[in-house]
């Protein structure tokens, strides 16, 4: 009601209540039908890019569909695929992976880029180098960075090796991609190596935002360096770290690249993520009914998880942003 | 709202140092990005072609023509006057050939010798990926979306099934007529065969080799293994920190898990029968080939576990060829590899075939010849169908086998005597290439691979499942995808 008011404001001075009343109505009519036509090619892209391909998705995922053989007739089958999606123990692996990938990483990502973000927020010399050189993990193409880490692990003449067995920590070298304690953490470690300065960048965004003197009230007040960490920081940085976790979660979830490149999902299905496994149900079975249905259930638990996540972590941020 | 007012400039994130940051970023990934050479390179000269040069001899280095039919504006015609877009024969027809990753570069110079002699088609040669895996998922790609832009096609044997009950070749039978049939080894004509159709013409033969250090088994005055235990002796007794006893790929994927295989049907099993019913969890052969392989691999050490990481047959060739392996399992067609200007065991080698459980015969090796079919989108079937006739005709076998290395699909290549003369081991090799042994003929076949056998033989190679469990797995997992 305040906006609609105030652009109309100019036209509408001066005149009686009820006169004004009406006047509003046909020149908000027009005016909303102005700034309906004024939107109309934001939302219609947006309905062709993004609904349209979720509701074909969403269509394809109640059919029986084999490209594999051509005289494979389609059949409709309801919910049949997600069914069978939903028993199959290859999902439920593939959704325990992205898991534990989402959580381990997510953890370890913002402690990390908190850190590297206090570090550059400080003044010294040679700060922009610094903060230039940070980014550069994330400015990579993950292809190029999957390739470069799996030769940081290779298992005759690998760094990474190098450098265990320098420090004594083996005795031999290891194909860390491929034993399957450790391949997930290898996978893992080379994502956070990428993504950390994603996150810390968004906090130093976040860190700037907030007021100055509120440290140096807290100074004089006698709070250590620790407390106005705890106290003013970090519930100041909220907004920011629900942000930066649900960006970073909605990666997670379609993560596809570094898995296909540094492992191919191997070995067995350890390193296969719920993107991966879509794309290979998809186009590597051709079964576009049962792919089709993953990808509607990866998309679902997207947007629960986000839901959740906001409602969760977002509310109480709002709340004490506006008490300070 | 009090944000202004406080965030004082000097702590900012600037403008400028964020566009330093993204330009010094950007200046890495371009880094990155020219270390990579483009393969094929989009020159539109073609000239000399009106030259009439033999196969192999072509003069110019024109690599795979132009990428459009434009490649007509640069073919120059013996016949002065005429436009430059006309040829002598009319407009060049471009083919594109989806081709699997070559290292020898010999799939090239063959593309180079078809274009010097040919006037109105030219090749344009893309190869599509690193791997048989990723060639068959680029192609499938462009197939289910109906897409003109493959003409000819490489087929790996399991592809011909799949790609013929799928729709997605087109049957071959004119261009190959049967009397013609009987010049090539019987197996790979039946391995480019669907439903009494044929599919595909073999290109080249291939199948695998145990190449061996002649050095260092002559030193320690051991014979060319011919069983596994043999082999397993001679490996433990040579092999050192640098040299490792035995090389061949156990990664999750076609061509590791062909090794196992091979093991598989040495050992007396099969993945299906004959009626193509799962039979690889029937009898002792499934899992004690495979924990065979596993003890290889972590008991008797003979088998670095760098092996798990060699996605192409070309790394496990390069590390024998480096001399850092006494024994290698691998396909002739990187028989080129081991004499090439940096190889460290120029005339230090040797091959013989597979051994065998029991010594008394070759061990089983898996067919692994390469087909060239057509698409059915595409709009130059023809002017395709008379580019394989030239890659897969005699000569040109006979050249790829002088100098490329590949062996012919056509047998009677192997009694030429120019080949006789050069590869004294073609006699020892005819018979045991006449005995390759396909894998499963099945449209199912490319399902179960990816999604039975290689995941289930991985899992056990990297020791994370038993082979018990792995090949029980492997077997109900093969009997779903064919629906018994």
């Amino acid at each position: 009601m305040a906006t609609t008011q105030g652009t109309a404001a100019p036209v509408a001075a001066g005149v009686v209540t009820a006169g004004r009343r009406r006047r509003w109505s046909a020149q908000g009519r027009a005016e909303a039908r102005f700034g309906l036509l004024l939107i109309a090619p934001a939302m219609i892209t947006i309905f062709a890019v993004a609904f349209l391909p979720l509701a074909r998705t969403f269509w394809l995922s109640l059919w029986s569909i084999n490209l594999r053989f051509a005289d494979t007739p389609r059949r409709f089958v309801w919910f049949e695929n997600f069914a069978q999606i939903l028993q199959t123990e290859r999902f439920h692996n593939a959704l325990w992976v992205t898991t534990r990938v989402a959580i381990v990483s997510l953890a370890a990502e913002l402690v990390l880029g908190m850190l590297i973000a206090l570090v550059i927020n400080r003044q010294f010399r040679a700060r922009g180098l610094v903060r230039a050189s940070v980014l550069v993990p994330w400015a990579l193409t993950t292809v190029v960075a999957a390739r470069m880490w799996q030769l940081i692990y290779q298992a005759d003449y690998g760094v990474f090796n190098r450098i265990l067995y320098d420090l004594f920590i083996i005795d031999s070298y290891k194909p860390w991609v491929i034993s399957p304690q450790f391949t997930l953490w290898a996978m893992i470690g080379a994502d956070i190596w990428k993504t950390t300065p994603f996150v810390a960048l968004l906090l130093l965004a976040g860190l700037q935002l907030i007021p100055g003197d509120l440290y140096e009230a807290a100074a004089i007040d006698g709070a250590s360096a620790w407390q106005s960490f705890w106290r003013i920081t970090l519930p100041l940085l909220r907004p920011t770290i629900l942000v930066a976790s649900l960006f970073r979660l909605i990666d997670v979830a379609r993560m596809f690249d570094l898995p296909l490149v540094l492992t191919g999902g191997g070995p067995g299905f350890a390193t296969e993520t719920l993107t991966l496994y879509t794309y290979r149900v998809l186009f590597q079975n051709l079964q576009f009914g049962l792919g089709s249905a993953v990808a509607v259930l990866a998309f679902l638990l997207v947007v629960l998880v986000s839901f959740i996540f906001i409602k969760v972590l977002g509310a109480p941020a709002g709340r004490d942003a506006r008490g300070v | 709202m009090n944000d202004e007012r406080y965030s004082p400039l000097a702590n900012r994130l600037s403008r400028r140092s964020l566009l330093k940051g993204l330009a010094a970023s950007t200046g890495v990934v371009l880094l990155a990005a020219c270390g990579r050479e483009m393969s094929g390179e989009t020159s539109g000269s073609t000239g000399g072609a009106a030259t009439t040069a033999g196969a192999g001899t072509a003069p110019t280095a024109a690599t795979g023509a132009a990428v459009t039919t434009t490649a007509g504006g640069a073919a120059p015609t013996a016949a002065g006057g005429t436009s430059p877009t006309q040829a002598a024969g009319g407009a060049v027809t471009t083919v594109t050939w989806y081709a699997g990753r070559d290292t020898t570069g010999w799939s090239v110079k063959q593309v180079e010798a078809f274009n010097a002699q040919s006037q109105n088609i030219k090749i344009d040669y893309q190869e599509q990926g690193a791997t048989t895996d990723d060639l068959r998922n680029k192609f499938v790609t462009v197939a289910t979306a109906k897409d003109p832009s493959a003409d000819i096609v490489s087929m790996d044997v399991p592809f011909v099934p799949e790609f013929a009950a799928a729709g997605w070749t087109i049957p071959m039978e004119d261009y190959l007529p049967q009397s013609e049939r009987a010049a090539f080894f019987k197996g790979t004509i039946d391995g480019a065969t669907y439903k009494n159709k044929l599919y595909a013409i073999p290109w080249f033969n291939n199948g695998p080799a145990l190449f061996y250090r002649k050095d260092l088994l002559e030193g320690a005055g051991l014979p060319p293994p011919k069983s596994y235990d043999q082999l397993v002796e001679a490996a433990r007794k040579l092999q050192t920190p640098e040299v490792n006893g035995y090389i061949l790929q156990t990664v999750q994927n076609e061509g590791g898990m062909i090794s196992w295989l091979e093991m598989l049907w040495a050992f007396g099993g099969a993945l299906v029968d004959d009626n193509l019913n799962t039979v690889v969890d029937k009898g002792t052969a499934g899992v004690q080939s495979m924990q065979r392989l596993v003890d290889w691999l972590y008991k008797d050490k003979i088998v670095p576990e760098s092996t798990l990481t060699m996605r192409t047959s070309g790394d496990a060739a390069n590390a024998f060829a480096a001399g850092r392996g006494v024994f290698l399992r691998m396909w002739m067609s990187q028989l080129s590899v081991m004499d090439a200007q940096n190889s460290q065991i120029r005339g230090k080698w040797d091959l013989t075939t597979l051994p065998s459980l029991d010594g008394t015969k070759p061990g089983p090796g898996c067919l692994g010849t390469w087909n060239l079919g057509i698409s059915m989108f595409s709009k130059k079937q023809k002017e395709a169908a008379e580019a394989i006739k030239f890659l897969t005709s005699q000569e040109q076998q006979k050249r790829s086998y002088l100098d490329g290395g590949r062996l012919p699909a056509r047998s009677a290549v192997f009694d030429d005597p120019d080949i006789k003369a050069k590869y004294p081991f073609s006699d020892k090799l005819k018979p045991s290439f006449e005995a390759l042994k396909p894998r499963p003929v099945t449209p199912y076949y490319g399902q179960m691979s990816l999604d039975a056998i290689q995941p289930n033989f991985g899992s056990a190679v990297s020791r994370q499942k038993s082979p018990e469990q792995a090949i029980k797995d492997m077997a109900a997992r093969m009997k779903e995808i064919s629906g018994q």
